[in-house]
């Protein structure tokens, strides 16, 4: 096994892609977020496994990708790592390769990008690099995959020789610290503390570096030298403060960073500092992308287009897929006599994973723009632009992208939204504007803001709607605002980020990226799906009218085609009626509708009746099932095609016209209540926890309730 | 492999005078250190002093800012924060009150 190494944006992933092409697994490490990637190379007739670390700067435990880019080194043992690195940054790149040798890793270097920094005019002399390293080092073009044969070669070959291990490199910190590791490393080794996984000095830097991961591990395993150690390091910290004013970490930092410049100032880099005072391409193009009026302006642009493309161009495919299931349903519903199978079967299991599957281009679409968005480099520009007003909210600014993508312009999706926060580094930021984005106006609630504004608001129909729009970017904001400062309490992670160079994005990324993420949302959506579908239509259809009910009715249509006084027409019209309101009284009956009249005492002071409970339990499904479960409700028959009769009901119904409270409160109620259950499950999927669904659930519904119940009682 | 220069020395090894030796020769007030906010659009620097720990401490030094580093301020963002600056050959943004713990010498 063979690892892959590097920072963000070296193009570590471009050279993953070209050794493994369709050939690679991607999975979450049990538990966190954090993306598992794992493939198959061919080298001289050999399938060799690829593992891609996440791309890290360092390697401490302040980052989850950090610790698991470690813990994958340290437990599952690659035989040799590609370390990437961007040519045109050496200094910084080279900063992980060091941790790397420290670790006593077997690595080859993939100097990449090397035509860009030829480009620019940067020599890099590749032999001296060699001959001051002792690592072999090799020009690549990840992009059309130059090099990276040999460097896989290379690798393989190092690791046959080495086992997977090497002496660690061992550089001087400084006089104080190198003698505080000479006390140290013979602690470690006695107590045998962590090595069997790495270096007895790497286990002390770390004690040193104040590493929270090492030193709980050893406090596990050995408390009293532990306690040694620590006091070690206590007395050496005082010391660097009182003389020189440092931290430990901070000069070993210092040292590392010595080490690199003293490499590549002995004849590896030669014109440094003629080529990165020379500004190119993308200088000049953020002149104009982040520039104070042209950058916001574009950004704008970018977004409306990106929403545009994914909602609007998004919806024929699923106008497409709707056909299909709809055709299904029927060819189904055709060959299955039983009502109640018919209806598990339509109503219940080819709704439901119809009503997933609904989403696959939508979600393909959106991240097939996103990749290329990240690829080219301008949503790090994104991020730069937005974060002065997301970070009022203690969000971040790439917390845009998602927001708009779940309806900031009204008629999004929260289930690419919230897949879309894989753009955010930050874990507190990106958990917060998971769980906000599902307030945002998504094109399931708008049917049902459509419907009560196009009856309630003779003028400003428009505004009403963009005052609604707005009110969920408030409500997603202030909550965000909330939560972190409550239950994701903690200082915004740092900024500090890099803005990678424009490039144009290479197709084959873009495509594996996309299919990745689709595959991935109909692996795990799917799975859970079919049951919760189920589930939802059993609490909608059981346990039914009961029997004498049900012959009542048969004999009452039975009269009715009997009565040779009625015309066709007539007789059609009042069967019509009588199954409506059987339909009715079936809902009504069922658990989800004695669950809504048993609620009407509560649901009462924010003026829902029960109709209006069910069909709010029904919105739990998808959105848009409030308004058909509401003509159900109201006997009216399937509001699917023509959801005249329901205007008609509701703009004559005392209950919602002689009482704006009613309405209003109803639609801030839908506006905040529990997202559907497909994103709910994207919830757990993306942060990792079922607890966030649940959360997102409970907490949404009684957020959504209080408002409702503010609005009745201010209004009403 | 086991040869190590210290950059805290590096910018004088590069002919540069650190701050103090500056200010004892006389030499202009504008080049003690400040904050790395005040820069302006386009001025250039070098780091002479970081002064933060823990996590912002060590995110700043994985990107490779550490004493004796030339850097040059880009840009800002729309709404003056985030700050854009080249180094090392790359871009890399900070917000404002990160900035704060990075001292440079104009």
């Amino acid at each position: 096994m063979i690892a892959l190494a590097g920072n963000p944006n070296s193009g570590k992933t471009t050279a993953f892609n070209h050794y493994t092409g369709a050939r690679q697994h991607v999975g979450n490490y049990p538990g966190i977020t954090v993306e598992k990637k794992e493939g198959t190379a061919h080298l001289d007739g050999r399938n060799i496994i690829l593992v891609d670390l996440p791309g890290t700067y360092s390697l401490t435990a302040y980052s989850l990708e950090e610790v698991v880019a470690r813990k994958v080194l340290a437990e599952e043992r690659p035989g040799a790592v590609i370390d990437v690195l961007n040519a045109g940054v050496l200094n910084r790149n080279l900063y992980l390769s060091v941790q790397l040798l420290e670790l006593g890793m077997p690595i080859v270097l993939a100097l990449n990008m090397m035509d860009e920094a030829e480009s620019q005019g940067l020599k890099v002399n590749i032999k001296r690099l060699e001959e001051l390293t002792g690592i072999k080092c090799f020009p690549c073009v990840a992009r059309n995959g130059n090099g990276l044969t040999d460097a896989l070669r290379a690798a393989v070959e190092l690791a046959e020789e080495s086992k997977g291990r090497v002496a660690p490199l061992e550089i001087s910190y400084g006089n104080d610290l190198d003698i505080a590791l000479k006390e140290m490393t013979p602690l470690v080794e006695d107590a045998q503390l962590l090595t069997d996984f790495y270096p007895a000095r790497w286990v002390a830097l770390k004690f040193l570096e104040n590493d929270a991961e090492v030193m709980e591990r050893c406090q596990k395993a050995n408390p009293e030298v532990r306690e040694k150690l620590t006091a070690i390091v206590e007395r050496v910290t005082h010391h660097l403060k009182s003389t020189l004013d440092t931290y430990p970490e901070a000069m070993i930092a210092d040292y590392r960073y010595g080490w690199i410049s003293s490499v590549l100032k002995n004849g590896v880099l030669e014109n440094v500092e003629e080529v990165f005072a020379r500004a190119d391409f993308s200088d000049k193009a953020d002149k104009v992308l982040t520039h104070r009026v042209a950058g916001p302006l574009v950004l704008l642009a970018v977004l409306y287009f990106l929403y545009f493309v994914t909602i609007e161009i998004g919806n024929y495919p699923l106008g497409w897929l709707e056909t299909f299931f709809g055709w299904f349903s029927d060819k189904v519903g055709g060959a299955v006599s039983s009502p109640g199978l018919r209806s598990l079967l339509c109503d219940g299991v080819i709704a439901g994973v119809g009503g997933v599957l609904g989403f696959v281009p939508l979600i393909m679409i959106m991240f097939f723009f996103i990749s290329i968005l990240e690829d080219s480099g301008y949503m790090a520009r994104v991020a730069y632009m937005m974060d002065r007003i997301f970070r009022i909210f203690g969000l971040h600014g790439a917390s845009i992208m998602p927001f708009i993508i779940s309806g900031g312009i009204a008629g999004g999706c929260a289930v690419p939204g919230v897949m879309a926060t894989r753009t955010l580094r930050s874990p507190k930021e990106r958990l917060a504007t998971i769980l906000t984005v599902p307030f945002m106006m998504c094109g399931a609630k708008i049917p049902v803001f459509l419907l009560f504004v196009g009856v309630f608001f003779n003028k400003h129909q428009a505004l009403n709607m963009f005052l609604f729009t707005l009110a969920g970017w408030a409500a997603a904001l202030l909550v965000a605002l909330g939560l972190r400062r409550t239950i994701i309490k903690g200082k915004a992670t740092p900024f500090v980020m890099e803005l990678p160079p424009y490039r144009v994005p290479l197709a084959s990324g873009v495509v594996i990226h996309t299919l990745e993420r689709t595959w991935q949302y109909i692996k795990k959506a799917g799975t859970v799906i079919l049951a919760i579908s189920i589930l939802i239509w059993a609490a909608m259809s059981y346990p039914g009218v009961p029997a004498e009910k049900e012959k009542e009715i048969e004999t009452q249509v039975a009269a009715i085609e009997a009565d040779l006084s009625l015309s066709a027409e007539d007789k059609a019209a009042r069967i019509n009626e009588i199954e409506n309101s059987d339909e009715s009284s079936r809902l009504a009956n069922s658990y989800a509708g004695r669950l809504g009249r048993f609620l009407e005492p509560v649901t009462s002071l924010a003026g829902f009746d029960w109709q209006t409970n069910i069909a709010l339990i029904g919105g739990v499904m998808a959105k848009e099932v409030v308004i058909t479960t509401l003509g159900t409700a109201y006997a009216l028959g399937s509001v699917e095609d023509d959801d005249a009769p329901l205007k008609d009901k509701i703009a004559n119904d005392p209950h919602w016209n002689a009482n704006s409270a009613n309405t209003m409160a109803f639609l801030v109620f839908t506006l905040l209540y529990s997202p559907c259950f497909v994103t709910l499950l994207v919830i757990k999927q993306e942060s990792g926890k079922w607890r966030w669904t649940f959360f997102s659930l409970f907490f949404n519904l009684a957020l959504a309730f209080l408002a409702a119940v503010a609005v009745k009682q201010v209004l009403g | 492999m086991t040869t190590a220069i210290p950059t805290a020395s590096a910018a004088t090894d590069d002919g540069r005078e650190g701050p103090a030796a500056f200010e004892a020769a006389g030499g202009e007030p504008k080049s003690a250190p400040i904050p790395l906010r005040q820069l302006h659009v386009g001025q250039k620097a070098v780091i002479s002093n970081i002064l933060a720990d823990g996590e912002m401490g060590r995110r700043i030094r994985d990107m490779g800012l550490v004493p004796g580093v030339e850097l040059t301020c880009m840009g800002r963002a729309p709404l003056y924060d985030p700050v854009a600056m080249r180094l090392l050959g790359f871009t890399l943004t900070l917000r404002n009150n990160e900035a704060d713990f990075i001292k440079v010498t104009p």
